[in-house]
């Protein structure tokens, strides 16, 4: 059973804000995410924020998947497997 | 998304302004500790700023790390307890160590195993604290080093230390090249190795048991049949290899007539045990006793069958009862009577009779009493207690186990019969009886001494008879009496032979002899020696005239008319006389003169007498001269010897010779042996000529030895003088000192008579002379007089024929008979047997035919000079052919 997602995009964003945005965003789905209820998925153009999410979510205890499309980056956040 | 850059609503105050600052300196240190850039004012307006709420969101993710990392924490724990818990858990003891050896944890196993530590968990500082430094140096080199240099697993197969083997595996942990600690997992094999030892020592056991059995073991596959294993003995057996038997069904070898037809499966039984046949591989059956039985191993039936080859077994019961049928058969159809006795004991342990358990037919027909009538009865109730024959004997028998042997004589159907009895002890409580009735043997061997003594024809005495009386009235010569030798021969007898024949020639004998005896007075004898010889005895005489009276009276007497066949016949006869002791004081010589005497008178014109004068006949003047030329012909060396070749009949080839001396004498030639021989006997002189011959021969022998000629035996006769002298084996031995070879090649020939002239030390006398290596042979075979008990005794080699026996053969019968018998003897005793006188090929044939083996004889060739012999031995090394005979 497929997961529902819940996609945001920050294109544009450069670093501290895409993440303080996309922690903002984690933060305010914390309990679907942990319970993994939820996916949140990020679009992003910024490629520094492609470090700094996931080392910041993977210390919150979250599973971060970044793939990359072709003119930006998908990061999927899920509760720790 | 461009998001317009607005201005901060509250810049225009100072206030407002410091705190805008300390927000952003505390965001970004924050953002710092999030890993990220410092938020610059261009990017987020202070009014967006306050909005986002960076510190609240910064917060919010804080508290959410505090929370991920208390979780972590507690997992962590959980999971260092669950190790340590698993470390302590393990079988096997592990130490952990750090790069420098030293140790960083060890677990409760590891403890108990090197035994350290007791409970707590400290780990003591350095592995040598632990393990013996012989033992650290062996983990170091073999395992730690490896570890450190390839940053791989290692592992150590046998590692013992405080008495138990183990085995050792180092893990590495390692981060980034660099190694962090070693694990060292000790798994302890000491049990399960002294298992597999202890099993492989059961195995090694089994095989060798398997290997050494005699009877062989076969292991079959109770469901296909097939053959799973065979032991060596089941291999040898069967004649294949191990390999080429295993997978074979089992018929193909044990049982094979009965393939189809398992006596297991048929029977329905688990065990079969009987006589079953082994077939081969090639194709030869065996008779086999065989067990077989059941056996479950590793959940599998097998069949294990266990055989023993039973041929000898069964040869041997067929080799018994075969000789017990022949025994019973001899014992059935034997001449002599068998009875076997066992004792009877009375209440004190003596034995006091003796019950008949057996007797053979001969038995029944000599006594006339029936088997069943005797069997289980008691000698001595049957003879009657007081008539208990030959107890004396039997308990010698009984006593010492030695056989005995008597005669005696029994009334058996008012006749008198004469027994000879054997007794024998074959089992300890048990006489075994032989009986031969001997009356015939008796009254023949009576008849045998009388025909040793008397003439067959007249009934007159012999000459043997005649010449012992002689020998006896010669011992007791007186001067006042004469002894005189009166030789007759009948004249013409040949003549009157041949006009009436030869029965009324024995007539005229007969009648003669009645004539003569009747002439004869007191102690006077007549003995007829030879065709119409006779010869008196007068031993009472005084007077030369009255004696040349007496010899008129005698011719007188002979001429009588007679009667045959209705013709009256005159016979004449000349008379030779000699007297004892002018004439000679020895029977031979006496005999030997009064026949001179009687040529001279038959020369004289017959029907005469004639008393013997020294001047008679040359020949005796001969005799007379040559004794003394005798004595010098040694000196002079007049001596030498010619060698008769002896062949092997069948091979034909040369086996040895016989050394003959011979004499040539300066004035008269060459003397014949017959003459000196008998003079050297009389004067001794056979002693020093028996040394000189034995001397050359052996010179002769080493001479063709040296020249490479094979050896040939060096047959040399021996007198009976000469073997009597006391030093005669020490002679023997300094003759055989410088060879060996010489001795093993040298046989001395005897003559029966001396072997047999005091045979007891004639034994140990042979003895000695065998020790010197010689062989030893019976010379003149069947003319003299031999003991057989003694003749097995004496260690000879060999047995010559007499030339008188093999004269006739194959014509003479009684010849022929004398030489088979011979022959047959000799076969017995372990003796070869040479003929001599062979002289043309019909006793070549049958001598060869009877079995004899050697031969000598003018057949093959005459006696030959040193040179002669000399040159066939080397013709026949040049040609590789026998000399003298090619063999048939």
């Amino acid at each position: 059973m497929a997961t529902p997602e819940y996609e945001y995009d920050i294109r544009g964003q450069i670093c501290p804000s895409a993440l303080l945005i996309t922690l903002k965003q984690v933060n305010s789905r914390q309990k679907p995410l942990k319970q993994g209820q939820l996916r949140l998925v990020v679009l992003t153009d910024s490629r520094e924020a492609t470090s700094t999410i996931p080392a910041a979510v993977e210390n919150m205890g979250y599973s971060v998947l970044v793939e990359q499309s072709r003119d930006h980056y998908r990061i999927s956040i899920t509760g720790a497997s | 998304m461009d998001r317009p850059q607005q201005p901060s609503p509250n810049a225009d105050t100072p206030e407002a302004d410091q705190a805008l600052k300390y927000v952003r300196a505390k965001i970004n240190q924050l953002l710092e500790v999030m890993g990220t850039l410092p938020l610059r004012p261009e990017e987020l307006d202070d009014a967006s700023l306050l909005e986002l709420d960076p510190i609240g969101i910064l917060a919010d993710s804080f508290a959410q790390v505090l929370e991920h990392q208390q979780q972590t924490n507690n997992q962590l724990r959980l999971a260092q307890q669950e190790i340590k818990a698993i470390f302590n858990a393990v079988s096997t003891a592990v130490l952990v160590l750090q790069p420098d050896g030293s140790v960083h944890a060890a677990n409760r196993q590891s403890r108990q195993l090197f035994g350290f530590g007791g409970s707590s968990q400290e780990a003591p500082l350095s592995l040598e604290a632990i393990l013996p430094q012989d033992q650290v140096q062996i983990l170091e080199n073999n395992l730690l080093k490896p570890v450190r240099q390839t940053l791989s697993s290692q592992q150590l197969e046998f590692f013992s230390v405080y008495e138990r083997s183990l085995h050792v595996v180092a893990t590495p942990v390692s981060r980034q090249q660099r190694l962090d600690l070693v694990i060292l997992n000790f798994t302890d094999l000491t049990g399960q190795r002294q298992q597999e030892a202890l099993l492989k020592a059961a195995e090694e056991r089994l095989t060798v048991i398997l290997n050494a059995m005699v009877s062989g073991l076969v292991i079959i596959d109770e469901k296909t049949h097939e053959i799973v294993d065979v032991n060596p003995a089941a291999a040898q057996a069967i004649g294949a290899p191990r390999s080429e038997i295993i997978g074979h069904r089992c018929h193909r070898f044990i049982c094979p007539l009965e393939e189809g037809n398992c006596p297991l499966e048929v029977r329905a039984t688990s065990v079969d045990n009987s006589e079953r046949t082994l077939l081969r591989k090639d194709g030869t059956q065996v008779p086999v006793l065989k067990t077989a039985s059941k056996a479950t191993i590793d959940g599998q039936t097998y069949i294990i069958e266990n055989f023993i080859d039973i041929s000898a077994r069964k040869q041997a019961r067929k080799e018994l009862a075969e000789s017990e049928s022949r025994y019973r058969a001899l014992y059935n159809s034997m001449l002599e009577g068998l009875a076997l006795l066992d004792l009877v004991f009375n209440s004190r342990g003596h034995v006091c009779d003796y019950r008949i358990v057996d007797i053979n037919p001969a038995v029944e027909r000599m006594f006339g009493f029936s088997r069943q009538r005797l069997l289980g009865r008691r000698l001595g109730r049957l003879l009657g207690k007081p008539q208990l024959f030959y107890d004396h004997q039997l308990k010698q028998v009984m006593h010492s186990g030695q056989p005995q042997t008597f005669e005696t004589k029994l009334h058996l159907n008012r006749q008198e019969r004469i027994f000879q009895v054997s007794l024998m002890r074959p089992q300890k409580e048990r006489i075994a009886v032989l009986v031969e009735d001997i009356t015939e043997r008796k009254a023949a061997q009576r008849q045998v001494e009388r025909l040793a003594y008397y003439d067959n024809l007249t009934e007159l005495p012999n000459r043997f008879y005649l010449e012992q009386r002689l020998d006896a009235e010669l011992k007791q010569l007186s001067p006042q009496r004469l002894v005189a030798v009166v030789v007759m021969d009948f004249d013409h007898f040949k003549r009157l032979n041949d006009t009436l024949g030869h029965d009324q020639g024995d007539r005229f004998l007969c009648l003669m002899a009645e004539r003569l005896d009747a002439f004869c007075e007191g102690r006077e004898l007549l003995a007829r020696v030879a065709g119409d010889e006779f010869i008196l005895m007068w031993p009472d005489e005084s007077d030369q005239q009255e004696l040349a009276h007496k010899a008129s009276r005698l011719l007188e007497v002979v001429q009588q008319p007679l009667e045959l066949e209705g013709q009256e016949i005159f016979g004449s006869a000349s008379v030779g006389i000699s007297l004892a002791p002018m004439d000679g004081q020895d029977t031979a010589v006496l005999v030997k003169h009064a026949e001179a005497a009687m040529y001279q008178a038959k020369s004289l014109g017959r029907n005469a007498y004639q008393f013997f004068a020294p001047d008679m006949n040359r020949q005796d003047f001969k005799h007379l001269f040559l004794g003394n030329d005798l004595r010098r012909a040694l000196e002079r060396d007049e001596f030498y010897l010619v060698y008769q070749p002896q062949l092997d009949l069948h091979q034909g080839q040369l086996t040895g010779v016989e050394a003959l001396v011979r004499w040539q004498h300066p004035e008269h030639g060459t003397i014949s042996p017959g003459t000196f021989i008998a003079m050297a006997e009389e004067n001794g002189l056979i002693v020093a000529l028996g040394e000189w011959v034995l001397k050359q021969a052996c010179n002769q022998l080493q001479a063709w030895m040296a020249e490479g000629f094979p050896p040939l035996r060096m047959a040399v006769n021996i007198s009976g003088r000469q073997l009597k002298e006391a030093n005669f084996v020490a002679t023997l031995g300094a003759i055989l000192e410088s060879s060996e070879r010489v001795a093993s090649c040298l046989e001395l020939e005897l003559t029966e008579s001396i072997l047999m002239e005091k045979a007891d030390a004639t034994v140990r006398l042979l003895q000695q002379l065998k020790e010197q290596g010689v062989q030893l042979a019976v010379d003149d075979f069947g003319t003299g007089y031999s003991s057989l008990s003694y003749l097995k005794y004496f260690p000879l080699d060999r047995l010559k024929i007499d030339r008188s026996f093999v004269r006739d053969i194959p014509d003479d019968d009684n010849d022929a008979a004398i030489v088979q018998a011979i022959l047959a003897m000799a076969d017995k005793l372990g003796l070869k047997v040479l003929a001599e006188g062979v002289e043309h090929a019909q006793q070549l044939t049958y001598l060869r035919d009877q079995g004899c083996q050697e031969g000598q004889g003018f057949y093959f060739s005459p006696p030959l000079s040193a040179e002669q012999m000399t040159h066939s031995l080397q013709q026949q090394r040049d040609t590789g052919e026998n000399c003298f005979y090619q063999g048939g």
